[in-house]
């Protein structure tokens, strides 16, 4: 079958194809020498009549002529063809039919099971038969047949681990087991996990190629081995593990001397690669340098030109210098001489002035000659230093150009030697920066030669401690060698084979350090469970779910190391983890932890040890203490030598031994005596009030006798193979089947918890019938109030005598609740009513208000019980007024809610009766009276009331019927009188249809078609009234009502397209006449779909038709017959068990199916890879396409350590006559088992029930 | 016709009656009455005195004493002394008004169940002290319906605004005071997944809010 | 006949007497109070069996004084100093005792020191740090207290803090000490030492680092290792108050009104942090037992308030109660009075107020208020032998 359009990984085998009949071959013993026998199906087209040649191509591109020999008595072709080495996949196709198809296509088309073409899968085929028994060794009173599961033959593996269940049947230390092969030849085995209250783990010696083996148990005088060859055995293993523990300790120095030698390598490295980067860069310089004294040496050429240029220009200059100078100082002195006359002028001209104060003309005259005079020496002056300063400039005028040039010359100089001293520095910055190389290269040179002498030594100690390492791993090999000769008789885990896990309850209370650690485990005897393991992974307590604390597991197994070198080992968990290799502690983690999460520095979690290649014995050893936050994670990872990245440690690291499986158990003088298994079948919670259902399953091989006991732990009993029972706390109870008279009764610890699978509709009546049978009066008085309440909200038309019974103990109790009593009295009269015993229910009415110790609401309790009573199952209406009216009559003073509730009861009486009018009346006084209620006030006024109806309304029309009628019920204890109204009654009517309550149904569309005034209704009416008849199955009735919608309203009819539920139940009552003739006299065969059931029984003989899957008689939980899955070898498989595909004939189209089964994981599954389930739904209609799935869920597969768990899920069923439901296991690794698929439909009765009891008493 | 007689026969009696009430009297206790009060917790089982609230802390509960969040996995237990109720009188009417602060969670509703295990100093989550003897409830939490607490809640009251929230309680006050069953005052618990509902704590400066009306009359009365 | 007479006369004048004194003469304190001579006396503690009375005063002389009780528990004129414990190297180091604890059963006394460590660089400091040990034992053996060792320095203990806490389990099976240094994080951290028969600290099994014998197991070796509890969230304040209602439940004030429970069997970490409403959010919460009756009474430090829970084994069940009074300020623990009818002691500044509490233990009755010539009440002892209550005063004639 094609799965969805997703491509899987390169698989080596693909899933078969869903038509079945075909002969199936798998593996080396093909029925007959060299060829392959292969049968078509009819209705294949591609194999043309008439064509007798066909071609087959194996995986490898080989094509091999395929004849078509002849057709069977089920007209399928057979066709032969000879078998291409070992291979196991073919292809068959007709070359005519596609001649330009190429290999590729073809090829691609054997991965991808494509619809048109056909193939074949080649696999062994199980002879389930065992031969023949051997003679049964004396003293042992119990044996064990044990068949090798999966592909052991091509695999490598030297012993086997079989989980045989004992139940208590072994001496305490559980060594009196003896196993031998089909002719008796005795094989070593040893026990490697004893739980005295459950399963023993046993691995011991294959012989060749043999499949059967049987266990001998139970012998209390069991002899010992021969205590001398023991002795010496020990004596050498002791040998072996000291040299052992030499080499490790010798490997764990090697890896630090090898630590401490590279970090010292690495620095001296360092050195060096400072030394080099140094001496590079010194190159460069050098390299450098001469330019630079290049550039020096021109600088100074330049500055040389530069000077001599200088001095030419400064000797023009000179000539033409030296009288620009003169003259400009001459006119320098002139000027001088000007200022002062000015001087001499200005003092003049103030004589005169005060010469002029002084009026004394003589004086005046006189100064004003001496001003004339002055004036006249001034502009002399002035005219003397004019001319200076012109013979001055001109002079310099013509100095000008020497000038300039000599200025230049100046700064060409100064810039040759700016450019001069730059290059110097150049040169001196580069012969700087050189020396300090140097310097650094000496220094580094230095430091390495000074680390130099210290490399040698640990260059030395670790060559050496490595030559000390290899010389104690020898010797270690040869203690080994020496030792595995001499033991390898006695002890099979020598082989070095298997990985199981040991869970005790944790008994100490210092996890500080792994000695205080050791004594916890001495004092935890009370093993939970073990196993046999895949991988080193768990998350809290496989075997005690529910309180993931207190509890230590221990792995032990082998590991395998390929690439030698330095790994990293890691084992993260809750609380404390201790890993040993070869009894060495690599890793330990003490004290209270959390888990480690989050980003860490690679090597900063791990613990570092040097492996050689080779096997390696190892433990972890992982326990959690009371830590209230615990969940119990315990993960073993590693990194390899070279990888960046941690990751869990493989399966594929590990070596696994051959897997063996218990297909019977005989007692030594052939009496009955069976064991058992369970499964927690369902857990369901409503008010606090959580059931657990528990399947037991009585064992032997074969059909087991139906007069075994079972005794369930808490005081019930009961006969039968396979037993239900209901359990109300979780926790461990010990339960005991007692099979055999002179064995003592196999016992096993059960673990009661609510799984996370969903809970199935059909577990309530499954429940119910099981309190039916349960003998009461052992149950304490807990398990009585919770057996009261389960059957007061269970909904299940048989629960009456159950709840009777239950009632008749509570009322023994005299310390019991008064008010309690009082409810316990009403449901026993209702109880008794039911079972049609209604008089002699009301005639213990006066005893039983007699206890109600006077107190009013107690009495009303029990009268409103009486008046139930004496209307429903009575129909006696003055009787049952008479107690309303008592109760209403007495509680007149006080505002009880109970005289509400009693009127509202009262009012619906009458109504019943057809008595309208009083009805009325009557919810008109409920209205008034018990006010006061909870919140009771605010609800009055008509607008609410009307909402609350608008609502219910609504909610029926998007097709929650539930909540709809919760809020009809809201309505009736706040306004009793709303019950009157024609709305109100259809939408009773439309929930009470998809609750599955057809009779009340049918009344109130009836009830609604005679309210002319509600004739908007009556539409919609008539296709309820059809839809009840077709849930009834009556589909005459259904038919005649359709009929009469379509006539009154076509519009409607077409609207609601009922044209094809019309065509649909033709088909339906067509195919019922039909059988009803066809058949002679027996009655006729018509079954509506009742439900299919696969334990496998009616596929054990044939050849198997599932995948790899193999049907043998084992210990399953349903039936004798148990389904093996084996994905060991593939990693991430995908199974197709074409073998469930289920056919479910006639139908109620559109309902729901519950598909479940059980499995379990015998050899450990490896969580990593995810595993799932898929579950798919298609039609059966012709001309549907046979892969398309209406309906399809995915289920993830939890690993269960060797548990029985189940897996469930809803389908929709789709709207045809038949259909098929088929399951897939998808990403599977590890080996399964599978039984015990059921697919029952769900009614609506029981799906309104279920829901009803989850949503508890008052649902939100 | 029976019944119609009937019906008016009671209601003429409810009017002749209305007349002796005088003598009927009514009183209102509150949280200052409180006998006996305990939170508990699923998280603290070893407090009696543990109304949490998922403090700022991570590492440990707070206990605070100033609200009561109500939510799964708690209850409060409280129990008013009624000496003030006189010997030889009926309860007629009995109201309990819980003063409601605020809540969280879609259609709010809590529970109130009338206690029938005794409990006293040292009651915690999983066991009750009487005397100094250690008696286990039936389920933890006080949740054994008809052994921890009666077999059907008093009241299921869903919350509409907030505010004070009245109960009616009349058929409880009616065993107690007639000594029918003793006087284990009244449980206060949350069934549904998300919802939590605060209330004032009696202890803090709401301890008026917390009433209990009762009114009584004289058995005489006919 | 005439003896009688005179009695009954010598009896009226004495009451007469009495009757006079106490109109005129300040109010004189109930007998079943004493006071006795010491400064600064930061922490008491009395012990029934040998009837000692010890003091950890600081101030000007800084040490532990130890007073010997008469038969009716009058405490001897001298009291006697008890001898601090200095580490040799650390030269003249300033030490003061923090606290004072007698064992339950035996005559042991603890004391819990702190030290003003020296500066960073000199060369004392670096033999303080080694050496210095904050936990002082003495046991009292013919007639004087001998120092029998000291415990807990170097990286358990903060040295230089300004206050510390010690408890013992009634049945003296643990010796519970705060502030310790915490293993790893920056909070203060609550240790315990369990302790052997005679009440002495016994050693536990330490990890040797880098030891492996031959199969990679480290080896342990014996030491005075106290096991560390964190206090969550309060930064690295000193813990004022610890009670210890049996070896595995211990509570400790808070720095904001507060009390955490820790669990010291399973969890062993704070199980509850529990806040008081009535006491100011900014108070240190101190503690006190009753020796009786299954109850507990805390107050805030310098708040007005004090508040009684009842508990079940160590964990606290029903109704706290909270009493808050104007200017009854506590400067000190509470103190149980197991007078009748019952009574708690607080210091509060210059004063001791009682409160009275009714006949099923709560804190119904009147609070009495007991001048005490004193700077600042700040700790106090009761003697259940003598029924008496030992307050520190300062200045007495």
């Amino acid at each position: 079958m094609k799965r969805g359009g997703k491509r899987q990984r390169n698989l080596p085998w693909l899933a078969a194809l869903w038509l079945v009949g075909t002969a199936v071959v798998w593996g080396q013993t093909p029925t007959d020498e060299g060829m392959v026998t292969m049968k078509v199906g009819p209705d294949e087209e591609w194999l043309r009549p008439g064509v007798s040649a066909v071609t087959a191509i194996a995986r490898d591109g080989t094509k091999i002529p395929a004849t078509v020999v002849g057709v069977d008595e089920a007209s399928n072709r057979v066709v032969r063809f000879q078998r291409h080495a070992e291979e196991t996949w073919y292809w068959l196709y007709d070359p005519e039919m596609e001649p330009d198809v190429s290999d590729q296509e073809l090829l691609g088309r054997l991965q991808d099971a494509v619809d048109v073409a056909f193939y074949v899968r080649m696999k062994q085929t199980d002879t389930a038969v065992p031969p023949e028994s051997p003679a049964w060794i004396p003293g042992y009173r119990v044996r064990y047949r044990v068949r090798l599961i999966g592909d052991y033959l091509s695999s490598p593996t030297e012993t086997v681990i079989v989980r045989l269940p004992t139940g208590g049947w072994l001496k305490p230390d559980g060594t009196d087991v003896l196993v031998t092969t089909a002719v008796g030849r005795r094989r070593p085995a040893i026990v490697l996990s004893h739980d005295p209250q459950g399963d023993t783990l046993v691995q011991f010696r294959r012989h060749e190629g043999e499949r059967w083996y049987w266990v001998y148990a139970s012998n209390p005088e069991a002899t010992e081995v021969d205590p001398a060859l023991l002795q010496r055995i020990a004596d050498a293993r002791k040998a072996a593990e000291e040299t052992a523990l030499r080499k490790m300790a010798a490997l764990k120095v090697a890896g630090e001397r090898v630590g401490i030698y590279r970090n010292k390598a690495l620095a001296i490295e360092k050195e060096r690669d400072t030394e080099k980067r140094a001496q590079q860069e010194r190159a460069e310089w050098l390299k450098l340098l001469p330019e630079r004294e290049t550039a020096v040496s021109n600088a100074a050429a330049r500055v040389a030109a530069a000077k001599d240029k200088a001095e030419k220009t400064a000797a023009e200059l000179a000539p033409l210098q030296k009288p620009a100078n003169e003259k400009t100082a001459r006119a320098v002195e002139i000027e001088k001489q000007v200022a002062a006359a000015r001087q001499a002028l200005t003092e003049a001209a103030t004589a005169v002035e005060a010469a002029k104060q002084q009026g004394d003309q003589a004086a005046v005259a006189a100064a004003e000659n001496a001003r004339a005079s002055a004036e006249k020496k001034l502009t002399a002056a002035e005219e003397a230093a004019k001319a200076a300063q012109e013979e001055a400039q001109a002079a310099r005028i013509a100095a000008e150009p020497a000038l300039r040039a000599q200025a230049d010359a100046q700064k060409e100089l100064a810039d040759a030697e700016a450019a001069q001293t730059g290059a110097r520095n150049a040169v001196a910055e580069a012969q700087m920066r050189i020396t300090e190389l140097e310097g650094m290269i000496s220094k580094a040179q230095a430091a390495a030669a000074a680390l130099a002498p210290e490399i040698e030594p640990l260059q030395k100690a670790a060559e050496e401690a490595q030559a000390a390492a290899d010389r104690a791993a020898a010797e270690a090999a040869a203690a080994e060698q020496t030792h595995l000769k001499l033991a390898l008789e006695a002890d099979p885990r020598l082989h070095q084979e298997g990985l199981t896990v040991e869970f005790r309850e944790w008994a100490g209370d210092d996890l500080g350090r792994w000695a205080a650690v050791v004594e916890g485990l001495q004092q935890s005897s009370n093993i939970v469970g073990s196993a046999i393991a895949r991988q080193v992974l768990h998350v809290g307590n496989p075997f005690q779910p529910s309180s993931p604390r207190r509890f230590a597991a221990s792995y032990r197994g082998f590991l395998q190391i390929d690439t030698p070198g330095v790994y990293s080992f890691f084992v993260n968990s809750d609380d404390a983890a201790f890993l040993f290799i070869n009894q060495y502690k690599v890793y330990s983690r003490a004290g209270f932890n959390r888990p480690i999460t989050g980003v860490h520095n690679i090597y900063a979690v791990g613990a570092d040890i040097q492996l050689e290649a080779g096997v390696y014995p190892f433990e972890v050893h992982h326990v959690v203490g009371n830590t209230p936050d615990g969940q119990g994670l315990c993960a073993l990872a590693w990194l390899r030598p070279g990888s960046k990245q941690w990751e869990f440690v493989p399966p594929t690291a590990f070596r696994h031994a051959a897997i063996g499986a218990v297909t019977a158990v005989e007692a030594w003088d052939g009496g009955p005596l069976a064991v058992f298994d369970y499964g927690v079948d369902d857990a369901f919670t409503a008010d606090g009030l959580t059931l657990y259902l528990v399947r037991f399953e009585a064992q032997h091989g074969g059909i087991v006798s139906d007069h075994v006991e079972w005794s369930f732990g808490d005081g019930a009993r009961r006969r039968g193979a396979s037993a239900t029972h209901l359990y109300v706390r979780p926790g461990d109870v010990t339960v005991t089947l007692k099979s055999h008279p002179k064995m003592p009764a196999f016992q096993r610890r059960c673990h009661i918890w609510a799984p996370p699978t969903p809970s199935s509709p059909h577990s309530l009546a499954r429940a119910v019938s099981v309190l039916n049978q349960t003998d009461l009066s052992a149950l304490g008085r807990l398990l009585l109030d919770d057996m009261y309440h389960f059957l007061l909200i269970c909904g299940q038309p048989e629960r009456w005598p159950a709840m009777e019974r239950v009632c008749r103990e509570l009322l023994k109790d005299a310390k019991l609740d008064v008010a309690y009593r009082a409810d316990v009295r009403a449901s026993l009269m209702e109880a008794m009513a039911r079972q049609g015993r209604g008089r002699e229910a009301l005639a213990e009415l006066d005893a039983a208000l007699a206890e109600m110790k006077g107190v009013r609401s107690a009495e009303a309790q029990v009268l409103m019980g009486a008046a139930n009573v004496a209307w429903n199952s009575l129909r006696d209406l003055a009787a049952a007024e008479g107690f309303y009216a008592r109760v209403i009559r007495e509680n007149e003073r006080a505002r009880l809610p109970l005289v509400r509730r009693a009127a509202v009861a009262w009012a619906d009486m009458y109504l019943e009766a057809g008595d309208t009018a009083k009805a009325a009346a009557t919810y008109r006084l409920a209205a008034g009276l018990g006010r006061g209620g909870p919140g009771g006030e605010r609800l009055t006024d008509a607008v609410t009331r009307g909402a609350l109806l608008r609502v219910a309304e609504q909610q029926l029309k998007s097709g929650n019927p539930r909540q709809s009628l919760r809020l009809l019920r809201r309505i009736e204890e706040e306004f009793p009188e709303q019950k009157m109204e024609g709305l109100y009654r259809f939408l009773r009517a439309e929930a009470d249809r998809i609750g599955g309550r057809y009779d009340a149904a049918v009344r109130n569309y009836e009830a609604v078609l005679e309210m002319r005034q509600w004739a908007g209704y009556q539409p919609a009416a008539l296709a309820g009234l059809a839809d009840t008849y077709r849930r009834m199955g009556d589909e005459k009735q259904a038919l005649e009502w359709y009929r009469r919608t379509a006539e009154s309203f076509p519009a409607f009819f077409e609207e609601r397209q009922l044209s094809n539920t019309v065509a649909l139940l033709e088909n339906q009552l067509a195919r019922r006449e039909a059988q009803g003739e066809g058949a002679t006299n027996t009655p006729p065969v018509w079954t509506p779909f009742a439900g299919y059931m696969q334990d496998f029984e009616g596929l054990a003989g044939q050849t198997n038709r599932l995948g790899r899957a193999y049907l043998l008689p084992a210990m399953g939980l349903v039936g004798p017959h148990v389904a093996f899955v084996d994905a060991q070898s593939g990693t991430g498989v995908e199974w197709d068990l074409d073998g469930l595909k289920l056919h479910l004939q006639n139908i109620l189209g559109g309902g729901k199916v519950w598909l479940e089964f059980w499995y379990r994981d015998t050899a450990g599954i490896s969580p990593e890879i995810q595993p799932r389930v898929r579950a798919w739904m298609a039609t059966l209609a012709p001309g549907a396409h046979p892969n398309h799935a209406t309906d399809a869920r995915e289920v993830r597969l939890e690993p269960t350590f060797g548990r029985w768990r189940k897996v469930a899920t809803r389908l929709n069923l789709p709207q045809t006559q038949d259909a098929v439901a088929k399951i897939v296991l998808a990403e599977l690794a590890g080996l399964y088992e599978v039984d015990g698929v059921s697919v029952r439909p769900i009614t609506d009765r029981e799906e309104d029930a279920f829901l009803t009891f989850v949503e508890g008493v008052d649902p939100q | 016709m029976r019944t119609k007689r009937l019906l008016r026969a009671g209601l003429m009696g409810g009017l002749v009656l209305a007349g002796w009430l005088a003598e009927a009297r009514t009183i209102v206790l509150d949280a200052r009455q409180l006998e006996r009060a305990a939170g508990l917790e699923a998280s603290a089982p070893r407090h009696g005195w543990a109304m949490t609230r998922e403090g700022t802390h991570s590492w440990a509960n707070v206990i605070h004493a100033g609200l009561l969040d109500l939510t799964r996995g708690r209850c409060f237990l409280f129990a008013f002394s009624l000496a003030d109720i006189p010997k030889g009188h009926r309860i007629t009417h009995a109201e309990l008004v819980l003063p409601i602060s605020t809540w969280w969670g879609t259609e709010p509703r809590f529970y109130l169940w009338r206690v029938l295990a005794e409990w006293g100093h040292g009651v915690c989550w999983d066991y009750r002290l009487v005397g100094d003897k250690r008696l286990e409830w039936t389920r933890p939490g006080a949740a054994g319906m008809g052994s921890d607490r009666a077999a059907r809640p008093t009241a299921i009251v869903r919350l509409t605004e907030a505010g004070s929230v009245v109960i009616n309680v009349t058929e409880d006050l009616d065993l107690w005071q007639r000594g029918a069953a003793a006087q284990q005052g009244w449980l206060l618990s949350v069934e549904d997944p998300d919802v939590t509902i605060r209330f004032p704590s009696p202890l803090y400066n709401e301890a008026s809010s917390w009433k209990l009306r009762i009114s009584f009359e004289p058995e005489a009365m006919p | 006949m005439m003896q009688k007479v005179q009695g009954i006369g010598l009896a009226l004048l004495l009451g007469a007497a009495g009757w006079l004194a106490a109109q005129e003469a300040p109010p004189v304190l109930p007998k079943e109070v004493k006071l006795f001579a010491a400064t600064g006396a930061v922490s008491v503690a009395v012990c029934d069996e040998q009837g000692l009375l010890a003091a950890a005063c600081r101030g000007a002389v800084s040490g532990v004084q130890l007073w010997k009780l008469d038969p009716d528990g009058v405490p001897s004129a001298e009291a006697v100093t008890l001898p601090p414990a200095v580490p040799a190297g650390a030269g003249a180091l300033q030490v003061g005792p923090l606290r004072v604890l007698f064992h339950p059963r035996q005559p042991v006394l603890y004391v819990w020191q702190g030290c003003v460590l020296p500066p960073q660089g000199a060369p004392e400091r670096q033999a303080a740090d080694a050496e210095f040990r904050c936990l002082v034992v003495y046991r009292w053996t013919n007639n004087a207290m001998e120092t029998v060792g000291s415990f807990v320095g170097g990286t358990h203990a903060f040295l230089h803090v300004g206050a510390a806490a010690l408890a013992v389990d009634p049945e003296g099976r643990r010796l519970f000490m705060a502030p310790l240094r915490p293993v790893g994080a920056t909070r203060t951290a609550i240790g315990w030492l369990d302790l052997d028969a005679e009440g002495l600290p016994k050693q536990t099994p330490v990890l040797k680092p880098g030891s492996l014998d031959n199969r990679g197991l480290e080896e342990f070796e014996m030491a005075w290792h106290p096991y560390r509890m964190d206090v969550p969230d309060f930064g690295d304040q000193p813990l004022w108050s610890l009670v210890a209602p049996s070896a595995t439940v211990l509570w400790s004030g808070t720095p904001n009104g507060g009390l955490f429970i820790f669990d010291t069997e399973n969890r062993r970490a704070a199980v509850a942090y529990c806040s008081v409403p009535g006491i100011k959010s900014s108070a240190w919460t101190m503690l006190a037992m009753d020796p009786i009756r299954p109850q507990f009474f805390g107050v805030g430090q310098y708040w007005p308030a004090i508040f009684r829970m009842a508990h079940a084994e160590g964990y606290p069940t029903l109704l706290p109660e909270t009493r808050y009074e104007e200017g009854a300020a506590c400067s000190s623990e509470p103190v149980v009075m197991t007078t009748e009818p019952p009574r708690v002691a607080v210091g509060g500044g210059r004063s001791v107020h009682a409160w009275t509490s009714d006949k099923n233990g709560r804190l119904g009755g009147e609070r009495l208020v007991w001048p005490v010539p004193s700077a600042e009440v700040r700790a106090m002892a009761w003697s259940v032998r003598f029924k008496t209550l030992y307050v520190p005063a300062e200045g007495l004639p």
